[in-house]
């Protein structure tokens, strides 16, 4: 499994830090699944807050939205310098390497916040002291 | 002293098809008439940065317009009572038609993604009217990749949407302060005004069928495309390349698809070899 529970605790951290997220992720609540073929993760978003991480998620968890992508897939969004056309998921997705999928709502209410979170995703999984831009 | 930047900023009143416009447009510069077409959704500022590079304006009189219902070009009188929706047809006349009222001597047309995609129907329409064509960040059809109702729908923000999708287009790489830019240039639509422009380029413009037809003899066309680009990819412009016999075509490494405002140190590199190509063709001595 690429991320742990360790591994979220520490990105809990990461967006408390960040001045952007701060900012813009007030209002943002989600639950958010990130899965590959081998392992997946419930996340659950209050505020903007990581108040709950479930790996693996109980079944008949629900969930708001569903990014789901190959290992590949995942160590290509998460790179330091993302490959040309890697750099997000829905890059990825049009090149049917990744899939995003549920309430399309609750995703675009929250389309930057649940940017940066990726952004941040990207950041703490290169290591501590790396920020995003 | 106040620092100014030579850019000057001017409103240009346009009878087009029977509608007054008033349209906004900068330039600076002098030498040929360097005219820049915005992206979907965006606006003139897109060239601040080349008309404010001397190597540029001390050749070009570089211009850029704000396209009706964008930037400071308002839209015409009756605009709300009918869903703004950018046609090819419309769009190539108008570009023309800005042009001929600045009486413009053959300018270099040059534009980014859906202003790089017209000029492909520019080199159809009035290829003699223009010494060179640069389209960047275009080719002959895109594949859409998203459903263009929540550009513009009552449930979401709609600036942050439109902002928010074309975020990722942009390089990772590409300065953060200058990405940040762009997404608020974007933030600053106009409610469906980024919605109508995509009918253009996503339902109205699939030239697939047209552009073999394009006759570089009678004024050159270069396509450039940043490797980042996903919307209009390096492979969609290697298509349509391939289709016109003579068309230039530079893949641009670590740049997205807004290359001259996201990087536009970067992106010069690229495009200082086009300018002075076209400066060569003309006779004129390039530095």
């Amino acid at each position: 499994m690429r991320f742990d529970m360790a591994w979220f605790e520490g990105l809990r951290a990461a967006l408390a830090r960040d001045a952007l997220y701060s900012r813009i992720a007030g209002h943002f609540r989600a639950r958010l699944l990130f899965e590959d073929a081998g392992w997946a993760v419930l996340t659950r978003l209050d505020d903007g807050r990581l108040v709950e991480v479930q790996a693996p998620p109980p079944l008949m968890a629900p969930w708001d939205v569903a990014i789901r992508g190959d290992a590949s897939a995942w160590e290509d969004l998460l790179a330091a310098v993302p490959p040309p056309r890697c750099q997000s998921v829905f890059a990825l997705a049009k090149a049917g390497r990744m899939r995003v999928e549920g309430d399309w709502l609750v995703l675009l209410q929250n389309l930057w916040a649940f940017t940066r979170l990726l952004e941040l995703m990207r950041a703490h999984d290169g290591g501590a002291g790396r920020a995003a831009a | 002293m106040p620092r100014l930047e030579p850019i000057v900023g001017r409103y240009l009143h346009l009878d087009f098809q029977g509608q007054p416009y008033r349209v906004y447009f900068e330039e600076a510069g002098a030498g040929i008439p360097l005219l820049c077409l915005h992206t979907a959704g965006a606006d003139g500022r897109q060239f601040r940065h080349l008309m404010n590079d001397a190597d540029v304006a001390g050749r070009f009189r570089v211009i850029a317009f704000d396209m009706p219902w964008h930037g400071k070009s308002l839209p015409p009188a009756g605009w709300h009572l009918e869903e703004y929706r950018l046609t090819t047809q419309w769009y190539a006349d108008f570009i023309r038609a800005f042009a001929r009222a600045l009486d413009l001597d053959r300018p270099v047309l040059m534009g980014c993604s859906m202003g790089g995609k017209i000029l492909l129907q520019v080199a159809l329409d009035f290829p003699e009217e223009c010494r060179a064509l640069i389209a960047l960040e275009a080719a002959d059809h895109q594949q859409p990749w998203y459903n263009l109702d929540w550009l513009h729908h009552p449930h979401t923000n709609g600036s942050e949407v439109c902002a928010g999708v074309i975020w990722d287009l942009m390089a990772p790489q590409s300065p953060a302060d200058l990405r940040h830019e762009i997404w608020w240039t974007y933030a600053q639509g106009g409610p469906g005004v980024f919605k109508g422009d995509l009918y253009f380029y996503r339902v109205d413009s699939d030239f697939r069928d047209r552009v073999a037809r394009i006759d570089t003899r009678r004024c050159p066309l270069y396509l450039l495309t940043g490797e980042y680009d996903f919307s209009c990819t390096p492979d969609d412009t290697r298509r349509t390349a391939a289709q016109i016999p003579g068309a230039r075509i530079t893949i641009m490494e670590r740049l997205g698809h807004f290359p001259m405002c996201e990087n536009p140190e970067h992106f010069r590199r690229y495009l200082m070899p086009v300018l002075d190509e076209i400066l060569t063709r003309e006779g004129r001595v390039h530095r």
